[in-house]
């Protein structure tokens, strides 16, 4: 067939001539080239004789793309699922085929048609008002579970994620994720989450596919993802697949709303925290959308009449921007243009702000019904800038620290078959850090103290090939090979050597490189299988390996993040990080498919984890690589998910038990010691129950070992000091007391909503409901007043319970 | 105008803490781990004429309600290694050995080794005299309460950072003699500011400021008092490890770690000595507040 075989060859030569271009890796470009043409034969495959059925499936209801529709014909015998963008692609025999989109929670929908030739059926679907009604939990396939490849992923509908009682009545992404099994956090307020014993900067947070680099307003309070822009949700744990890479421990996909195709609709609400306000609508009938979708605090406001003196110019407020427009210029190419602006800011005599700015355009192209584009631009920005001005004494720093990202990602998918599918395409990311931009003025005079900017950047191909090797058996299998630069300009450090490993190293020699010269570089390639056994309809056996390399990384030894933390890159002296997990789980349906459960197991080994030397100085710190250390981690666990997904009453149990150590040379002697985020029993329990249309009402348990600290033994006096000293020098022996929360909300659908345009809800949530005092930290200090009375102090973020109303509506 | 807390991190923290009104801390009753018997070695001493002290004990439980138990017994030996002048410290009493100068004081630029013998082991550490900036003036200022400031005299010192090196300070001060002993209050400066490469330029506001405490304002007739201490760079180490583990709360505490020390034993043995020895320049100023 000649287009197959000069899209072969095309496809070979692009990805040689990327290789060589792009990337400067000649032996291991050759072995990809290999990899390529060993998938080639199974391109042959596919015959003269075989038609191919392709198209978006859409939302009746607003036009949104709809993610996971299953599309079967014969009676399941050829069967696909619709990717992120809606799209599809059947391969199958010429013949005249019943074929049926199925989705929870909508009507299925059914065609008839002679396939003789190839054909573009675009489909919409309609939800299922009784079922709904009854609320579905997670709008998928209904068999998801058992039969899709994914293993250790999860996705989560926003209407799931607005269910679960949320502090201060604000809907939380970042918090719907922390109750899944194998998701953990250092404790309450703080930002970021830890997925199977990873640190907090080894997940790949994706929105519309900019990464964020900071998930938090108000250090951990809240996300920053505005549940009204938002459209699901899903988290990987493992078995990543090769599209994405540069994170070890997890892939957090967001995807946004493109904004109603068919009709103007506005979404708001007042809520404890946020006011918000969503606008979206049609701006050519079924071509071209939008979604504009802001949030705001508005605490400083209602503050403001109290605020005198020096308070009365008091900054306090965070807020944040979504937008979307996605337009559909015709069967083949659709263009998506996505933005993200956020803050937090705070300020008293003082200025301290920080948000991240993320901006994606993309456009899918279809080339010929088997081969769909996705073609991705982003930016992505976060920092931080801290300012002090006193204008009467002519003195003050200004201080701001930033990472930008900009990258290129063409992204094919090649349904070859309805047994192959190929994914493969290149990324190139470029990296900019400014770990620190500082001026110091003192009397009038300025010292700039600013750190030279640092550079990176970060190339990937990959390929991979879904396979269904029978009607039991599939498997997806594929490379990503990631080459990394450390670029100049800049200074490259060489280290010499301490008299113990936990002291900062001296710098020996400095060696000055040019502009765009590399300084290190590292490739790593990363296999990532995935497999599935169907042992029956209702009952599936899976398995996965991945590689994953992460050359960034996130400098904080606070326990919890803090918004002031650079990333920094790999360099001369700072190794890549690397990730092996293996996993298996088995996954089985109950009830017609109305509850699902699952039960995984996986091991993690970790290699360059960072740590940090003694009294470290991580900022503005122009040699920090003298100030870490790098070490092994490793993690196993076991996971229990019980879902049930539909019914008046729904929600989920998850019970996971894991383990998390670390060992660093110089860190607790050299011993593998619990990290600071190993929780070891997690029980998450979250109960839905509609019981009227008037109310319906929730609640969420979460039950979590404590987490490990460092206790001291002795009590060492200087100085007139009493200081804690630790005389095993063993890190984490001690686990401080479990945390356990109960939290209950009861949302009022007033009657009058039913044929009303305008709807309404007011949700009553309480947050810690039986008012534990749970123990974020343990710390150890003297009395104020009697400095030989040394007292342990229980720090808790939370110390009562949370009552809050919010009230939400649309039209 | 508005007086600023030691850093903005701490700051920030507060700021929480103001938002988050419901955190809280409570004291609490655990189980540390059984302690070791660890010598502990007290050496800061100055370049003044006036008495100086080593003390030794010997540390015991974190929670014990009782002074670590005080050495005697050792024998204590200064030594300024550039002229072998050799000064000894006799024993006083609660640990406390003892040395003041009578003639020549320390020399600035020598470099000081300390040598405690005690039950055949013997312990040594080395410190440079370091010079020191100097106390230029104190000014004070009256402020008004506010969100986190109690009303009354504050001031501020200025002096100059000593330019074309890496100077290593600890900032001290005293009201009415009585030395500001709460790790909150622990001041190190590292050149003019935090170490981060200004080198020669006054000290910056933070380290100026930090000489009267926000919850300590003075009163008229209160006498304040500021000394800078010349430290090593290992003794700054020390003692910004000595503020970090005495207050290290909150939602982003630092991971706990061991004080460093810089005694080693020279024999063979098995006892260790923690501790510290800095021999330190000292420049001083002082003076009564008026209304």
């Amino acid at each position: 067939m000649a287009p197959l075989q000069s899209f072969k060859q095309n496809k070979t030569l692009f990805v040689y001539s990327t290789c060589n271009e792009l990337l400067q890796m000649k032996n291991n470009c050759l072995f990809f080239l290999l990899l390529v043409l060993t998938f080639s034969p199974l391109a042959i495959l596919a015959q003269n004789n075989k038609v191919t059925i392709s198209g978006y499936v859409k939302d009746t209801k607003n036009g949104e793309a709809m993610n996971g529709v299953s599309i079967s014909a014969a009676s399941k015998k050829y069967a696909t699922v619709s990717n992120a963008y809606g799209f599809y692609s059947l391969t199958l025999p010429a013949d005249t085929y019943e074929i049926i989109f199925s989705y929870t929670g909508y009507t299925s929908f059914s065609l008839m048609v002679p396939l003789t030739a190839n054909q573009t059926q675009n489909v919409e679907m309609q939800e299922n008002k009784k079922v709904l009604e009854e609320v579905v939990v997670n709008a998928k396939r209904k068999d998801a579970n058992v039969k899709q490849k994914d293993m250790s992923a999860i996705r989560l509908d926003i209407n799931a994620i607005r269910k679960i009682p949320a502090l201060l009545g604000e809907v939380d992404i970042v918090r719907g994720i922390q109750l899944l099994p194998g998701v953990t956090t250092v404790g309450e307020g703080s930002g970021g989450f830890n997925v199977r014993g990873g640190n907090v900067d080894q997940n790949l947070v994706l929105l519309d596919e900019a990464p964020v680099f900071n998930t938090s307003h108000l250090f951990g309070f809240f996300s920053i993802f505005n549940p009204d822009a938002v459209k699901d949700v899903k988290l990987v744990k493992g078995g990543i697949p090769v599209q994405y890479g540069g994170r070890l421990s997890s892939l957090l996909d967001i995807r946004m709303k493109e904004g109603n195709s068919k009709k103007l609709a506005v979404t708001g609400g007042i809520g404890t925290i946020f006011s918000r306000l969503a606008v979206e609508g049609p701006l050519l009938k079924n071509k071209a959308s939008f979604i504009v979708a802001a949030r705001r605090s508005y605490i400083d406001v209602l503050a403001k009449p109290f605020l005198t003196g020096d308070l009365k110019d008091s900054k306090f407020n965070f807020y944040d921007l979504t937008a979307k427009f996605n337009y559909k210029a015709n069967n083949k190419n659709t263009f998506f243009v996505s933005g993200y602006f956020g803050r937090d800011v705070f300020g008293s005599g003082f200025g301290f702000n920080w948000g991240n700015t993320t901006a994606t355009a993309r456009w899918n192209h279809i080339f010929n019904q088997k081969i769909f584009l996705n073609l991705t631009a982003f930016y992505s920005n976060y920092d931080y800038k801290l300012a002090f001005k006193d204008v009467e004494k002519d003195q003050g720093f200004d201080w701001n620290a930033k990472i930008k990202n900009i990258s290129l990602k063409p992204d094919f998918t090649y349904y070859i078959n309805t047994a192959n599918t190929l994914h493969f395409g290149i990324q190139v990311l470029q990296q900019i850090f400014e770990p620190g931009n500082a001026v110091i003025t003192s009397d009038g005079s300025k010292n700039n103290i600013s750190l030279a900017n640092k550079y990176s950047r970060e190339s990937s191909v990959y390929l991979s090939n879904e396979q269904k090797f029978s009607d039991k058996f599939s498997a997806e299998y594929g490379l990503r090979y990631s080459y990394y630069q450390y670029l100049g300009s800049g200074e490259a450090y060489t280290l010499g050597d301490t008299t113990a490993p936990d002291l900062r190293k001296p710098i020996v020699a400095t060696t000055t490189y040019a502009k765009g010269k590399t300084i290190a570089s590292y490739g790593n390639l990363e296999p990532r299988i995935s497999f599935k056994y169907e042992v029956n309809d209702q009952t599936s056996i899976k398995a996965s390996y991945n590689r994953m390399a992460q050359y960034l990384h996130l400098v904080s030894n606070t326990a919890a993040p803090s918004p002031l933390d650079i990333w920094t890159p790999s360099s001369n002296n700072i190794k890549p990080q690397l990730a092996d997990q293996i996993a298996l789980g088995l996954f089985k349906n109950f009830k017609d498919n109305t509850y699902e459960t699952s039960f995984e197991i996986y091991y993690k080994k970790l290699q360059q984890q960072l740590d940090y030397v003694k009294n470290a100085d991580l900022l503005l710190n122009k040699k920090l690589d003298a100030d870490l250390l790098q070490g092994d981690g490793r993690a196993w666990g076991a996971e229990l998910f019980v879902r049930k997904i539909q019914g008046l009453l729904n929600g989920w149990v998850s019970y996971t038990y894991s383990k998390t150590e670390r060992k660093t040379i110089g860190i607790s002697n050299g011993q593998w010691y619990p990290a600071r985020y190993d929780r070891p029993h997690v029980l998450n329990i979250v109960a839905n129950y509609d019981w009227n249309k008037k109310w319906s009402f929730s609640a969420s348990f979460v039950f979590q070992s404590g987490t490990p600290g460092t206790f001291p033994t002795n009590r060492v006096d200087v100085q007139g000091y009493a200081v804690p000293y630790n005389a095993t020098d063993t890190r984490n022996n001690f686990r401080i007391a479990p945390y356990h929360r109960l939290d209950l909300s009861a949302t009022l659908t007033p009657w009058r909503n039913a044929n009303r345009k305008f709807k309404s809800n007011w949700v009553f949530s309480i947050y810690n409901v039986y008012n534990r005092r749970n123990p974020y930290s343990v710390y150890f200090r003297s009395n104020k007043d009697d400095r030989l009375q040394t007292e342990a102090i229980r720090f808790s973020v939370v110390g009562s319970f949370v009552p809050a109303v919010t009230y939400n509506f649309n039209f | 105008m508005m007086r600023i807390k030691l850093s903005f991190y701490q700051a920030y923290v507060l700021l929480l803490i103001a938002i988050a009104s419901s955190s809280c801390e409570d004291k609490i009753n655990v189980t540390v781990p059984k302690s070791q018997p660890l010598l502990v070695a007290d050496a800061f001493i100055t370049n003044l004429k006036e008495e100086q002290t080593v003390t030794i004990t010997l540390s015991g439980d974190y929670f014990s309600q009782k002074p670590s138990l005080p050495i005697d017994g050792a024998s204590v030996q200064l030594r300024d290694t550039n002229t072998d002048s050799l000064y000894t410290f006799l024993y006083k009493a609660n640990g406390v050995y003892s040395f003041t100068p009578t003639t020549d004081s320390l020399t600035v630029g020598h470099l000081y080794k300390l040598s405690i013998a005690y039950k055949n082991e013997l312990f040594e550490a080395s410190s440079l005299l370091n010079p020191v900036a100097t106390v230029d003036s104190i000014v004070q200022s009256f402020e008004k309460a506010d969100i986190n400031i109690k009303e009354g005299y504050y001031a501020d010192f200025f002096g100059k950072d000593l330019a074309g090196r890496r100077d290593y300070y600890w900032i001290k001060s005293y009201a009415n003699g009585v030395f500001n002993n709460r790790a909150q209050d622990l001041v190190t400066a590292i050149d003019g500011a935090f170490g981060n490469g200004a080198d020669g330029i006054q000290f910056i506001p933070p380290i100026r400021e930090s000489i009267v405490p926000t919850d300590k304002p003075l009163k008229v007739n209160d006498v304040l008092k500021v000394e800078i201490h010349s430290l090593t760079e290992e003794a700054e180490t020390f003692l910004t490890q000595v503020r970090d583990q005495l207050q290290n709360g909150g939602l982003f505490a630092k991971t706990p770690e061991n004080v460093i020390t810089n005694f080693k034993r020279t024999t063979n043995g098995i006892n260790t000595m923690i501790g510290f020895f800095n021999v330190a320049a000292v420049s001083r100023k002082e003076i009564i507040i008026h209304p």
